[in-house]
């Protein structure tokens, strides 16, 4: 099994945990007793089923998780168990908000709305890696040091090839986060809408 | 709630500081180290037409399975000209799998077929789940390494589909473990090959893919020695273009054709480079009618192209070849299959998915699909060919 492989099915097996950590939380207060859950579905999905793991279906159909969505669920496990939440929300905010402004421009041009093909640039592109440093930069210089740390992250990933994917955009962004990132945002505008409509 | 606030502190953004500059230094040493491609490499056309003229047709696939489609060939030396195609019950069956063939030319057939890789097998290889295996598309390095590009979809139909490649050291008789090429964000689905690979002056491959999930269009991935994708460029965008062949003519210059599934007219698409491959024309119709199908194209010894596709919008039922000097003007100069309206049960044929190559002997072979349920070949001499072109 090469690294990115393992860091395939961790990257599955840290969402299955999550899951199922959350699921539990409120008919589960102890944060050792969801723990436990949480090991105990990711050790039933490693179980083969008719040839593979469940995890191994999960990846067939959603491919690996990247960098990004791995440290927030990483994040998200340790709150769910713990009670710490080791990200200030501020950063967690920007981190989303940031994630889901870039996926609703990506993907369709991506996906071929158009003749620029933004995928492209990570293969090869200096001005992306440029573009990554300048808000890494940014962010540490305002106070954001964990969107900073993700985004150093997931260059690190892609210079230490732990993804199957030689892309710099697969490290930063994939569906699931971008999904998340979208309706966290959505939720968090329409919420502080409806906080400043009341006040008045 | 606590808050770890550790990151906030002047030693750990310290330490990030200190990270981001040797990551991003690496970062840049990295994507600054990537080499320009240096155009085509393009090996002076075979012109060595020795012999009488000969045109045979002969079964390649030999019916193991009711399912055989999309072939691809190399000549392989020491063994001679290998074909591999996907075949299995059906369509996208479980029990798909990539065959090959060993043409005899001394006997003038091909040897039997084998099972390269299966369904499971490519399971338990990629640790994940695969319904089906489609496309490949064979190619022989330098080196004489040999590249077994193919398709697999884990979801949907064939428009999820990804790229998996294998290679050979030994000629084919064995090959290494199948890894997955990541081309795409979106679930990494809807890559697919067909169209022949070529080579790149500094040794990576460009192989001519399709996208077919939100758009149709081609696209083009470069390959590198370690079989990881180094860049992609796009070759149309939209609706309508699907299948690219690419034929390097110099280190400069290649022209290409696409598969047209738009709207009427069904033409056979036309573009090309003059910068080695930097930048390629937006696609154009050519005269040629296509009936939303397959294209292959190889040169001709004279320096001009020889294109097999299906002569007439309607369906598949005519395989022609034809010739052109520029790559936009061509004569038919043979009908290789032609059943419209031939048939005692009024049924038509279909002859899809060609693979048009020329082997070191200066021989043609054209190799296709009949009605999604056998492979044919044909081989046809240059002095043949010579005999059309007069």
């Amino acid at each position: 099994m090469t690294l990115a492989t393992a860091f395939g099915f961790f990257g599955h097996a840290l969402l299955l945990a999550v899951t199922a950590a959350l699921l539990v939380r409120n008919r589960i207060t102890s944060g050792r007793s969801r723990l436990v859950v949480a090991v105990a579905v990711v050790a039933l999905a490693a179980v083969p089923l008719g040839g593979l793991p469940a995890l191994a279906y999960l990846r067939g159909g959603f491919g690996d998780l990247s960098i990004t969505t791995v440290a927030l669920l990483a994040l998200a496990l340790v709150r769910n168990v713990s009670g710490r939440m080791w990200m200030p929300e501020r950063d967690r905010w920007v981190l989303l908000a940031g994630t889901g402004l870039v996926a609703l421009l990506f993907y369709p041009l991506a996906l071929g709305l158009g003749p620029f093909d933004p995928y492209a640039a990570g293969f090869t592109s200096p001005l992306m890696v440029g573009a990554l440093a300048l808000l890494f930069a940014a962010a540490l210089w305002r106070g954001l040091p964990w969107v900073a740390a993700i985004i150093l992250l997931g260059v690190a990933g892609w210079l230490g090839g732990v993804l199957e994917s030689s892309n710099l955009w697969d490290y930063l962004l994939d569906p699931l986060v971008a999904v998340y990132a979208v309706i966290d945002s959505v939720g968090r505008v329409r919420a502080r809408l409806r906080g400043s409509v009341q006040t008045q | 709630m606590k808050t770890f606030t550790a990151p906030a502190s002047p030693v750990w953004r310290g330490a990030l500081w200190l990270a981001g500059g040797v990551v991003f230094a690496g970062a840049f040493w990295r994507v600054g180290a990537q080499s320009e491609t240096g155009g085509f490499a393009v090996s002076p056309p075979i012109t060595a037409a020795v012999g009488p003229a000969r045109y045979e047709s002969r079964k390649l696939s030999h019916d193991t399975v009711p399912f055989a489609h999309s072939v691809t060939a190399i000549e392989v030396p020491g063994r001679g000209l290998v074909a591999f195609w996907y075949g299995g019950t059906r369509e996208g069956s479980k029990d798909s799998a990539i065959y090959s063939a060993v043409f005899d030319a001394a006997r003038g057939a091909w040897g039997p077929e084998n099972s390269v890789i299966t369904r499971p097998e490519l399971e338990r290889a990629l640790h994940r789940s695969i319904r089906k295996i489609g496309n490949p598309v064979a190619w022989r390095g330098r080196d004489n390494r040999l590249w077994l590009f193919f398709v697999s979809a884990s979801i949907g139909g064939w428009s999820g589909s990804a790229v998996n490649v294998m290679q050979s050291a030994d000629g084919g008789h064995s090959w290494s473990a199948p890894e997955r090429l990541i081309t795409s964000p979106f679930l990494n689905v809807s890559t697919l090959v067909k169209g022949p690979a070529f080579e790149f002056a500094d040794g990576s491959i460009g192989l001519p893919v399709y996208h077919e999930l939100v758009g149709k269009f081609g696209e083009l991935l470069r390959v590198d020695s370690d079989g990881r994708v180094a860049a992609k460029q796009r070759l149309a965008w939209g609706q309508y273009s699907l299948q690219p062949a690419i034929v390097p003519q110099s280190a400069t210059d290649a022209v290409g054709f696409m598969r047209y599934s738009g709207d009427a007219p069904g033409r056979v698409l036309f573009f090309h480079s003059g910068d080695g491959g930097r930048n390629w024309s937006a696609p154009e119709k050519l005269e040629l009618p296509n009936p939303n199908a397959a294209v292959a194209a190889v040169r001709a010894p004279d320096g001009g192209l020889l294109l097999a596709f299906n002569n007439q919008e309607g369906n598949r039922d005519n395989l022609s070849l034809a010739h052109s000097a520029d790559g936009r003007h061509w004569r038919v100069i043979h009908v290789v299959e032609d059943t419209r309206g031939r048939t005692a049960d009024g049924r038509t044929g279909e002859f899809s998915y060609p693979w048009l190559m020329q082997t070191a002997d200066g021989n043609f072979h054209l190799m296709y699909t009949v009605d999604k349920q056998r492979i044919r070949h044909v081989l046809f001499s240059g002095a043949w060919l010579r005999e059309r072109l007069r």
